[in-house]
């Protein structure tokens, strides 16, 4: 077998077998919610005021740490509880950053200098209920969603007729097959791009304080590797980069990649995850840079 | 009255099936390893576990018979219904079972070249004890050599240092014809992330050595000036030809 489609088959099916425990509990989360959490229980819960919802929200994942794959399949099944999908976004965005799992993970790769765990959580944080405020000012948010999610909703409103274990059965089903068939096309496309495009090409325009930060963000796209050890493989770049370089990598990366821009084509339209990469891009550069020139 | 299966279902439900008995099987025949850091194999088999007990139930309930009066009709619906996507995802899964890995090769040892700078928390470097009651520099595997030559790039510290180390072997264009690189992958996650760890050894590949295979090479450090710059090599004094080892990685 040729080298490079040798390890082409390596890559594509280690994301897989990699990604499938956290998909698998994320859809196992999606059950709970879908059986047990009521949409009342939410507006009862959760405060009125916007702003403080999007706080609130971007910390849930303090709760949930499951990785970017896992959270896919959660947000999916709380917009079909009742949360707006610029909630779901602010979801999305924390939820893979602002848990313990990457912060201990975080804090124990970059020992030296503490301050790029603290900054990644500050920044992980603000951007989520940035965006997703942002995102809160459309008027009708449902224009964001696909029609199959929001017929594949209206189907679970109809079907309280089924036993909890139909229920649970059938929520299961729907949503592995949904999220696992984008990873695939996600796995497939990360890849490529690692397999032939040359890490060089990348590394070598990160020479300077401001291109080592697009080099970071543009790698971190690339690998689409899990939030909770991403620290250990920024770390094997910080001689080369500048820390603001791998704030922005750590920042970035769980929340926009390939393989999570694939995932969420079950759910949203591909305008909107193009609007949401490009702001996402734009705050984590910035974020890189700031925390060049101010620490 | 007919009988119908709802095929779409059964399909997905069989699906499920296979991927938790792909991840049973690569952990049965000791190949998670290729794919996934050690950390994450616990997390594969209760995966696995669940996603074959779930298929179960789901093909089985799948499998029940309805009964329905609108044979004609229902016939149609449930071809339409079964997804073109779900058959590409069952022969991917196919081809995962089918297909035996091997490690990734020295096409991406060269891609990733740029990728030198690896840590690990578990570096068996002498302490300052160990340097004077003579430390064995032969239990220090590639990673450790890397990780020590990175901390302390002069290579005049490694003079005569003894090694012995093994990974796979191969050439890169970069060099002269009178070196070869021994080399290993470091991964943090999985496979995708793989960086190179790698010594550059003087001399030629033996002849019945090729790039990839796995090599023991025992010998000691030395340096040579290439492209202006001064830098460690290994000089071989025994070079044997081993088999991959199980797990192919460092970490």
């Amino acid at each position: 077998m040729p080298l490079l489609l040798n390890d082409f088959i390596i890559f594509f099916f280690s994301i897989i077998v990699e990604a499938f425990p956290f998909v698998l509990l994320g859809v196992l989360v999606s059950v709970f919610v879908g059986l047990f959490v009521h949409e009342s229980w939410l507006y009862r819960v959760l405060p009125k005021n916007k702003f403080l919802r999007h706080i609130l929200i971007a910390l849930l994942g303090i709760l949930m740490p499951v990785c970017e794959c896992g959270n896919i399949p959660v947000a999916r099944r709380l917009v079909s509880k009742g949360f707006r999908v610029s909630e779901a976004v602010t979801f999305l965005l924390a939820a893979p950053i602002i848990n313990p799992i990457t912060f201990i993970s975080t804090m124990e790769a970059f020992k030296t200098e503490p301050s790029i765990a603290y900054i990644r959580m500050l920044a992980g944080f603000l951007i989520a209920v940035l965006v997703g405020i942002l995102v809160s000012l459309k008027k009708n948010e449902k224009e964001l969603l696909t029609e199959d999610f929001i017929e594949s909703c209206n189907h679970d409103h109809e079907h309280h007729e089924h036993s909890k274990f139909e229920e649970a059965l059938e929520i299961f089903q729907k949503e592995f097959i949904s999220v696992m068939r984008m990873l695939i096309i996600g796995a497939f496309i990360a890849a490529l791009s690692q397999t032939f495009i040359p890490r060089e090409l990348i590394i070598s325009i990160g020479t300077n304080p401001f291109l080592s930060v697009i080099a970071m963000v543009i790698l971190a796209f690339v690998i689409s590797i899990c939030s909770n050890v991403d620290a250990f493989f920024a770390l094997s770049y910080a001689n080369t980069f500048t820390s603001g370089a791998l704030v922005a990598f750590l920042v970035f990366g769980p929340m926009i990649d390939i393989k999570i821009l694939s995932m969420l084509r079950t759910t949203f339209k591909p305008s909107f995850l193009l609007k949401l990469a490009v702001l996402v891009t734009i705050l984590s550069i910035l974020t890189g840079l700031l925390y060049n020139i101010l620490l | 009255m007919t009988k119908q299966i709802n095929l779409k279902n059964l399909s997905q439900f069989i699906i499920i099936f296979l991927f938790g008995v792909y991840s049973a099987l690569l952990y049965f025949e000791g190949k998670l390893v290729f794919y996934i850091h050690p950390r994450y194999i616990w997390l594969s088999i209760a995966a696995a576990i669940i996603a074959i007990v779930v298929g179960l139930i789901g093909i089985i309930r799948s499998l029940r018979v309805h009964k329905d009066s609108h044979s004609h009709e229902t016939r149609k619906s449930w071809i339409k219904e079964f997804s073109i996507q779900d058959f590409i995802i069952f022969v991917i899964i196919i081809c995962g079972l089918l297909i035996q890995p091997k490690q990734l090769s020295s096409a991406t040892a060269i891609q990733r070249s740029t990728d030198t700078n690896t840590q690990s928390s578990t570096i068996k470097a002498p302490t300052e004890n160990q340097l004077f009651f003579n430390f064995d520099y032969t239990t220090l595997d590639i990673l450790d050599w890397t990780n020590l030559m990175r901390t302390n790039p002069n290579p005049d510290s490694y003079k005569d240092k003894p090694a012995h180390i093994s990974g796979f072997v191969y050439q890169d264009v970069r060099h002269t014809d009178n070196y070869f690189f021994i080399a290993r992958f470091v991964i943090t996650c999985c496979a995708v992330d793989a960086t190179p760890v790698k010594i550059l050894v003087k001399g030629q590949l033996p002849i019945d050595i090729k790039a990839n295979d796995w090599v023991d090479i025992q010998g000691h450090f030395d340096s040579d000036t290439i492209n202006e710059e001064k830098v460690n090599i290994l000089i071989p004094e025994h070079i044997a030809k081993i088999e991959q080892p199980k797990n192919p990685y460092v970490y």
